[in-house]
C-alpha cells in the first residue's frame, strides 16, 4: 500500500468510524487533518507528490457533494441524475484542487485551533493559519452525517469558499449554458494542476 | 571610359586609410546595432517590490514574478527614488497590506504600480507581468480562474499618464539629425580650410589657431542649436509633442546638448586624415552614439552590458534631459546634473579634437 493509500485509510478510519462511543468530534478531526496536511506541506517530496498526497487526506474530509450542490443551487433543479452526478464529481476534483493550492500557499503553515461549537449535527471548528506576519482565520462549517463528521463550507476569513464557487458559477450560467459551464469546468480539471509556485 | 575608370580607381585607392576606414566602420557599426537586437538572453526588465502585505500571496506573486523578471524586494521610499528620482526603473509594484486575506477571501485586490510615464515602454512591460502573474495565480483563488486583480497606477513623475509614441521618437530623431548636420558640418569645414589652402594661414594666425577654430565651432555650435529648436518645435506643432513647463529650460537643455555634438565634430575632424575620412568616421559616430543613447529604441530593449555602456553615453544623457522637461513635466530643477554632465562632455571633446587637430595639421 502506499503512503497516500495509508494516509487516506488512516482519515477514513477517522470520519467515517461509526458513532460509538469514542467517535472523534468535529475539533479532533479537523485538528488531526490539519496536523497531517502541515506535514505534508512542510515535509520533503516534490510539489506534485505533495498535491497527490493532500488530495488523498482531505477528500474524505471535505463534503464536496455537499459544497457542490449548494454552489450550484437552483441551476441543478431539472437536470438529470446523471448531469447531478457529473457536475458533482468535477467539482470535487474542483474544490479539492482549489483548497489544496491555497494551502500550498502558506509554505510553513502553523495551524491554531481556536474553538467548537456544536448544535446537534452541525459545528463550526474556528482555526487558524499563523504566519510571522499575520493571521489568517479559517473557520469549517461541519455536519455530521453517518456518524462521521465532514466540513460542509470553509470560511477563510469570514468568506465562503462555497459561496465564492456560487458568485462564480451564477455569474457563468448568466452568459453560458450549463453544457458549455460544465466543458469548462471538466477541461480545467483535466488539465495539469499549476505549477510548483 | 576605361582610362577615366581606371584614373579614379587609383584615386579612390590612393587615400588607403579612407578604403580601411570605409570598410571596418560598417563592421563596428553592424555589430554594435546587431549585438542591441540580436542578444541571445532575452533582457529581464528589473522591477523593484513594496511587500508590505508580507503574506501567503504576495509571496507567491513575487515567486511568479521572478520567472520573468529581476525583482528587488525594496521598502516604499526606495521604491519611489528609484522611479522619480533616479529614475533607475520604469515602475515599482507595491502589495499593500491586508492583499493576502482580501485574495483569499475572493475579493479583488488592489496592487500599486508606482510610474515613470516617460519609460512607457517598460511600464507597458511592467503592466504585462502583473496579468501574466494574475492569470496564473487566479486559479489559487477561484475555480473559473477569473482575474482578481485591480491595478491603481500612480505616476510619480508628472501628470502625463501615457506619453503617445511621438513623444518618445521625436526627440531621439530630431537629436539624430543634428548629430548627423554638426559632426558632418563641423569636420567637412574643418578639412575644407585646408582644401583650400587657407589652413596655414590660420595656424598662424596671430588671434591663435585655437581661438580661429572655437569661432569656427562657434558657427556649428550655432546651426545646431537653431536646427535642434526648429525640430523640436515643429513636432511641437505637427505632433503635439510636449516642449515641457519652461521654455528657458527647454533652450538651456538644447544649448547644453548640442555643445558636445560639435566637440564630438571637432574629434572626427582630427581623427579624420582626410575630407574622404570624415564621411564613414562620422556616421560611425552619428549610429554609434544614437544606438547607445536610446535616440532609436528605448536602452532597456538592449543587453544588460550595453545599458551598463549606454548610461555614460551623452546622447543618454540628452535623451533623459528632454524626457525630463518633456515627459516628466519637469522645469530647470531637472537640469543642474544633466546640463553639468553635458558641458563637461562639450569641454572634453572640443579639447580632444582641437589637441587632435592641431597635432596632426601642425606637423605637416
Amino acid at each position: 500500500m502506499t503512503a497516500n493509500g495509508r494516509v487516506a485509510l488512516l482519515v477514513v478510519a477517522l470520519v467515517a468510524a461509526p458513532a460509538a462511543a469514542e467517535t472523534p468530534g468535529p475539533m479532533a478531526v479537523t485538528r488531526e487533518v490539519l496536523t497531517r496536511s502541515n506535514a505534508i506541506v512542510t515535509g520533503p517530496g516534490e510539489h506534485r507528490q505533495k498535491v497527490e498526497t493532500l488530495n488523498a487526506l482531505l477528500r474524505p474530509f471535505l463534503d464536496t457533494e455537499a459544497m457542490g450542490r449548494r454552489a450550484m443551487g437552483k441551476h441543478l433543479d431539472g437536470r438529470s441524475p446523471a448531469q447531478v452526478r457529473a457536475f458533482l464529481d468535477v467539482f470535487r476534483e474542483l474544490f479539492l484542487r482549489t483548497y489544496v493550492q491555497r494551502l500550498l500557499l502558506f509554505e510553513v503553515p502553523d495551524f491554531g485551533f481556536k474553538g467548537e461549537k456544536i448544535d446537534g449535527d452541525e459545528a463550526t471548528v474556528e482555526t487558524e493559519i499563523i504566519t510571522p506576519k499575520d493571521r489568517f482565520a479559517v473557520d469549517y462549517t461541519m455536519r455530521r452525517s453517518t456518524g462521521a463528521w465532514r466540513a460542509t463550507d470553509i470560511l477563510v476569513e469570514d468568506a465562503s469558499l462555497g459561496d465564492n464557487f456560487r458568485s462564480q458559477f451564477d455569474a457563468a450560467l448568466a452568459k453560458e449554458p450549463f453544457d458549455s459551464l460544465m466543458a469548462r469546468l471538466r477541461k480545467k480539471v483535466a488539465g495539469p494542476a499549476e505549477p510548483e509556485l | 571610359m576605361r582610362a577615366v575608370f581606371l584614373k579614379d580607381l587609383l584615386i579612390a585607392l590612393r587615400d588607403r586609410t579612407a578604403v580601411f576606414i570605409s570598410l571596418v566602420v560598417p563592421i563596428f557599426v553592424i555589430s554594435v546595432i546587431a549585438a542591441a537586437l540580436h542578444s541571445d538572453e532575452t533582457p529581464m526588465i528589473r522591477v523593484p517590490v513594496v511587500n508590505e502585505d508580507q503574506g501567503p500571496v504576495a509571496g507567491t506573486f513575487i515567486k511568479l514574478l521572478r520567472d520573468h523578471a529581476i525583482v528587488d524586494e525594496v521598502d516604499r521610499t526606495e521604491a519611489e527614488v528609484l522611479v522619480r528620482d533616479r529614475n533607475k526603473v520604469a515602475a515599482a509594484i507595491v502589495f499593500p497590506e491586508g492583499l493576502s486575506k482580501a485574495y483569499l477571501q475572493g475579493r479583488t485586490a488592489e496592487i500599486l504600480l508606482l510610474t515613470d510615464p516617460a519609460r512607457v515602454g517598460e511600464v507597458q512591460q511592467v503592466k504585462v507581468l502583473l496579468l501574466l502573474m494574475d492569470k496564473r495565480a487566479a486559479a489559487l483563488a477561484d475555480p473559473l480562474a477569473e482575474e482578481r486583480l485591480s491595478l491603481k497606477e500612480t505616476s510619480l513623475t508628472g501628470n502625463r499618464a501615457d506619453p503617445d509614441s511621438f513623444e518618445q521618437t521625436v526627440p531621439g530623431y530630431s537629436l539624430m539629425f543634428v548629430l548627423l548636420a554638426v559632426i558632418f558640418g563641423t569636420a567637412v569645414a574643418m578639412h575644407d580650410e585646408r582644401g583650400w589652402g587657407t589652413l596655414p594661414r590660420l595656424l598662424v594666425a596671430p588671434a591663435g589657431f585655437t581661438w580661429m577654430l572655437l569661432g569656427k565651432l562657434g558657427v556649428r555650435y550655432l546651426v545646431g542649436v537653431v536646427q535642434m529648436l526648429v525640430l523640436l518645435v515643429f513636432g511641437h506643432v505637427a505632433f503635439g509633442v510636449s516642449l515641457g513647463p519652461s521654455s528657458l529650460a527647454l533652450v538651456l537643455l538644447v544649448l547644453a546638448m548640442v555643445f558636445p555634438v560639435v566637440g564630438l565634430g571637432m574629434v572626427v575632424a582630427g581623427l579624420a586624415g582626410t575630407r574622404e575620412q570624415t564621411l564613414p568616421l562620422g556616421l560611425a559616430f552619428v549610429l554609434t552614439f544614437s544606438c547607445l543613447g536610446g535616440l532609436w529604441w528605448p536602452p532597456w530593449v538592449t543587453p544588460e552590458w550595453m545599458q551598463k555602456i549606454s548610461s555614460i553615453v551623452f546622447t543618454t544623457w540628452a535623451m533623459q534631459g528632454m524626457q525630463d522637461l518633456m515627459l516628466r513635466d519637469r522645469g530647470l530643477d531637472a537640469l543642474p546634473v544633466t546640463v553639468t554632465i553635458l558641458a563637461a562632455y562639450g569641454v572634453a571633446f572640443t579639447a580632444l579634437g582641437l589637441a587632435l587637430f592641431r597635432a596632426r595639421h601642425s606637423a605637416r
